[in-house]
């Protein structure tokens, strides 16, 4: 936790009202986001209970998984449900032109965005999109491929979830607690009903705090799942259960005893559902940054790219990635949360700040300007590289020779040439080393105003996404070539490059 | 060179496997082995990559070409971003390149990051020497294998792990763990690579090497290649006997000292150990240490470029360098920096902020035991250590608890069983920081 994050939770934590950690969503909204709340039974770990989703707030679609016996059909409805979601994204789509070495191609113009309550929903989604994408496909069974199909897509979604920056499949808490702080503990944090009652309390409690103990109230709060608690599970889903079986050993019907059970069900998810929309109101009400628009064009060439791996390929992705896969996510991973990182920082001042705090970045007024600085270049031609000083009372925790980004101008770099500490402040020189222009064309645009205050960040480190060896060019030094099924994953590489 | 160099050296030209692993403890003789196997190499037609991981140490090597091997012709293979030293710049033996084009014809040896060798295409060499194996990333060596039909790998396993900004547990337990280090799952992959180790420390004074083998080795036992005698540590001027004093002098007897501030939980920045530290350093050169080392007998009077001042922190290292520009100008010329970038250095004498310092928990990173390990083996004579109260206790509150997960196992000793170590052995070398010269007498 920063400097900047401690203070706004104890401040936080003192006024019982949770505080604003950033100016603006730095994720992508969709007018219509896929809510979707699971369940799971206690013990096996991917048989579903039930599953609440939807795109209206006040029509959500209940699935309930019969106590015994095969949940396929149940999972072939939510598989139609969730596909029929992703479908409808793919009605439009847009021509890019070709650039670079790329050739034009189609892309669609919007992607899914499925909303759950927490990160710990994402990992049910992964275990069961691991089960369900192996499942083998009958042709006597229609089901079979939705259900596969509904695999596929699922982890699709959650290896998204798992680059940051990314708004295919967001846990709400997280989404809230990126953009609010408060005062109760980071674990506290991860209920939503309470997370949401500090940020957004109902008119007539007294502050966030109060009502964050209210919603903890046992008689009436609900965790939002996957798991449900003990109580509920002797008190309510045992006794039903046990009926169903009684009913169905006797060779009753048990159709009444699943109303009950959906009926059960229902009360139990709708509080949670309600929260969700509520969260997603709030969240819609925040002005968007402008970087989101940037990573949800990418999101959606990334889900373009998917539907036409399914649409020609269609194999499920391995269980466990192979060695150039792994490598690759592991860059992609990386990247995206340099990418984030850098263009939060860009884009809002309130991450500006905490990384003042952090040392990653300072601020201060420029007092002097040498527009006419040259340096000779390495072949001895001259090249115009401005210099000017800022003077800054942050802690400066850099060193001569780091490269910096500056929020006002973001396609200029700068470097850092020379730090004198003075009583007061320090005087860092700072010199242009990107987006000037030639010599010959200077791009005066970039030389700051005297008296101008700014902040520099840390610059993200160059990426070049490295050249990857082909699947089958897997040197001996990882095993090899692997023999089994190959992937895809090299597609859509280099988007992510600005 | 030793028996152990020569050996490996003359298996090089017949190997049968596709690679060779060569462990090697702190102060080794790392660099000459890889100095000599790339000498070695580079007698056939076909240049031979060198492989690094930061630029510093691709300096450091290049430099070490020039000076011992000056009939090699050594090319330094660049990024346009870093600036490469003047003394290499201006070196005549040197080529300097930043495209691979234009050094591959006239290079025995070429020298570069893996960061920059990642960026070469459609080259295959018959050999190439990778430097600090153990600190590169195996997805770097996925993306510079295609480079080399066999290669030797050098490094110390118990330096620090690679690391990533990112967090996921997804990788764990793939025999090509992208995040685990290049030896690692080249050995997971290739069980039946030889595995060779250097078993003599010429750096660590003989008073280390017992105590950094057994915390930080246990695979890979080394011993001392000096003798007691050969390392001594003397002052010119008599000290005043303050605690400052008291701990120089004892860490000059026996080779390692701990400074004890009293218990406090002070976070990262605290200042009077900085300050502590600081206190020390200024003693030992004020006191005008003198050092005499077994390989050069004549006495060398101690200067600001053989201390150095080792923390965990970036943020730590650049306090302490504040205070040094501002309050001790005649410190000038000491590194003060962290462990990350000490690795691979080497000193006289090392002061040490403990990582657990006035800390109030014990995370993952500052139980690494990679960090302590770097921090308490840079010295040739001396290494003294200033902490705060209670790390003993501090450990015992925080057993070590990260999940443990099957699969590809790192050579690195666990990490709070290593502080234990560390500090069990420090408690014999203990020197209050608060006791004052008249209690003590009495």
């Amino acid at each position: 936790m920063s400097l900047l994050t401690s203070l706004l939770k104890m401040r936080a934590a003192d006024t019982g009202n949770a505080l604003r950690a950033s100016q603006l969503r730095h994720l992508h909204l969709s007018d219509q986001p896929l809510m979707l709340l699971a369940m799971t039974r206690t013990g096996p770990a991917a048989r579903p209970l039930a599953v609440m989703l939807g795109t209206d707030p006040h029509r959500p679609q209940l699935l309930v998984a019969p106590p015994s016996g095969s949940t396929t059909s149940m999972l072939a409805t939510l598989a139609d449900a969730v596909t029929a979601y992703i479908d409808a994204c793919q009605r439009h789509s847009e021509h890019l032109p070709a650039i670079n070495n790329k050739p034009a191609r189609r892309r669609y113009t919007d992607a899914p965005q499925i909303l759950v309550p927490n990160p710990q929903t994402v990992q049910h989604l992964k275990v069961l999109g691991d089960d369900l994408r192996f499942r083998r496909v009958d042709d006597q069974n229609p089901d079979s491929r939705a259900v596969q199909r509904l695999g596929h897509w699922l982890t699709y979604l959650t290896d998204r979830a798992d680059i940051p920056g990314s708004a295919a499949l967001i846990p709400m808490t997280s989404f809230l607690s990126m953009h609010w702080v408060t005062g109760q503990s980071p674990q506290e944090d991860e209920d939503l009903a309470t997370l949401l009652a500090w940020i957004d309390p109902p008119r007539h409690a007294a502050s966030g705090r109060d009502a964050a103990y209210e919603a903890e109230d046992p008689a009436t709060h609900r965790p939002a799942g996957p798991a449900t608690d003990a109580a509920f599970d002797n008190d309510h889903l045992a006794p039903l259960f046990d009926a169903y079986a009684r009913a169905r050993a006797q060779g009753q019907d048990q159709a009444r005893t699943l109303e009950e059970l959906e009926r059960l069900l229902a009360a139990y998810l709708h509080p949670t559902w309600d929260l969700m929309w509520q969260a997603y109101t709030l969240l819609q009400a925040l002005p968007e940054a402008k970087s989101s628009t940037r990573r949800w064009d990418h999101e959606r060439t990334v889900f373009t790219d998917e539907c036409v791996y399914l649409a020609q390929d269609g194999r499920p992705r391995p269980a466990r990635d192979q060695a150039v896969a792994a490598a690759v996510r592991l860059a992609r991973m990386e990247h995206g949360a340099a990418a984030f990182a850098a263009e939060r920082a860009a884009d809002d001042p309130f991450a500006r700040a905490e990384l003042r705090t952090t040392g990653e970045a300072f601020g201060g007024t420029v007092t002097a300007i040498d527009s006419k600085h040259t340096l000779r270049g390495p072949t001895g031609r001259p090249q115009w590289r401005p210099r000017f000083t800022v003077s800054t009372t942050d802690l400066l925790r850099m060193e001569p020779g780091q490269l910096l980004a500056c929020h006002a101008y973001r396609k200029a770099g700068y470097k850092i040439c020379e730090i004198t500490p003075a009583d007061d402040d320090t005087l860092v020189e700072l010199e242009i080393t990107a987006g000037m222009g030639h010599a010959d064309r200077p791009n005066y645009d970039v030389l700051p105003e005297a008296g101008a205050f700014l902040v520099f960040t840390i610059a993200p480190d160059p990426y070049r996404m490295p050249e990857f060896p082909a699947r089958d060019q897997t040197p001996w030094t990882h095993g090899g070539p692997p023999a089994d099924h190959p992937d895809h994953s090299n597609e859509g590489e280099g988007e992510e490059e600005q | 060179m030793d028996q152990a160099t020569r050996a490996i050296l003359e298996q090089l030209p017949t190997l049968t496997h596709r690679g060779i692993v060569v462990d090697s403890p702190p102060g080794a003789g790392k660099s000459t082995l890889v100095a000599r196997a790339a000498d070695a190499l580079a007698q056939s037609s076909a240049p031979c990559p060198v492989i690094a991981q930061t630029n510093s140490q691709v300096d450091h090597l290049v430099r070490r070409f020039a000076r011992h091997h000056p009939h090699l012709r050594t090319a330094r293979l660049t990024a346009t971003e870093h600036t490469v030293p003047h003394d290499l710049q201006a070196h005549p033996g040197i080529q300097i390149g930043t495209r691979i084009e234009a050094l591959e014809k006239t290079a025995d040896v070429i020298v570069g990051t893996a960061m920059k060798w990642a960026t070469v295409t459609d080259r295959r060499w018959p050999w190439a020497i990778i430097d600090e194996a153990y600190q590169m990333r195996s997805d770097m060596l996925l993306w510079t294998a295609g480079l080399f039909d066999r290669a030797l790998f050098v490094g110390d396993p118990g330096q620090l792990d690679p690391f990533s900004a990112v967090e996921t547990d997804r990788f764990q337990g793939l025999f090509h763990d992208p995040m685990n280090s290049a030896v690692a799952v080249l050995l997971a992959n290739n069980r039946d690579l030889p595995v060779h180790s250097l078993p003599v420390s010429w750096r660590l004074p003989p008073s280390a090497v017992p105590l950094i083998s057994d915390a930080f080795y246990p695979f890979t036992p080394f011993h001392a290649g000096s003798r007691e005698a050969d390392r001594t540590l003397t002052f010119s001027i008599r000290g005043m006997r303050t605690p400052t004093d008291e701990v120089i002098e004892h860490a000059a007897r026996t080779g390692w000292a701990l400074f004890e501030l009293p218990a406090r939980i002070t976070g990262p920045h605290d200042i009077e150990a900085f300050q502590a530290v600081l206190g020390i350093a200024e003693r030992l050169l004020a006191r005008r240490a003198i050092t005499t080392c077994g390989e050069t007998p004549e006495a060398h009077v101690l200067l600001p470029g053989d201390v150095a001042i080792g923390t965990a922190h970036r943020s730590q290292a650049h306090h302490i360098r504040a205070l040094l520009a501002r309050h001790y100008p005649q410190l000038h010329g000491i590194t003060v920096d962290t462990a990350n970038r000490l690795q691979g250095c080497e000193f006289r004498v090392t002061i040490v902020l403990h990582p657990l310092s006035g800390r109030g928990d014990a995370s993952a990173f500052h139980l690494e035991a990679g960090r302590l390990c770097v921090l308490t083996s840079r010295h040739r004579h001396a290494c003294i250590v200033v902490a705060r109260v209670g790390i003993a206790e501090l450990l015992d509150a925080h057993p070590s608890n990260d999940p443990v997960h099957p699969g590809a196992a790192s050579k690195v000793a666990d990490g709070w069983e290593a502080n234990h170590a560390v500090l069990a052995h420090l408690a014999g070398h203990t020197i209050d920081a608060r006791a004052q010269y008249g209690r003590r007498r009495g």
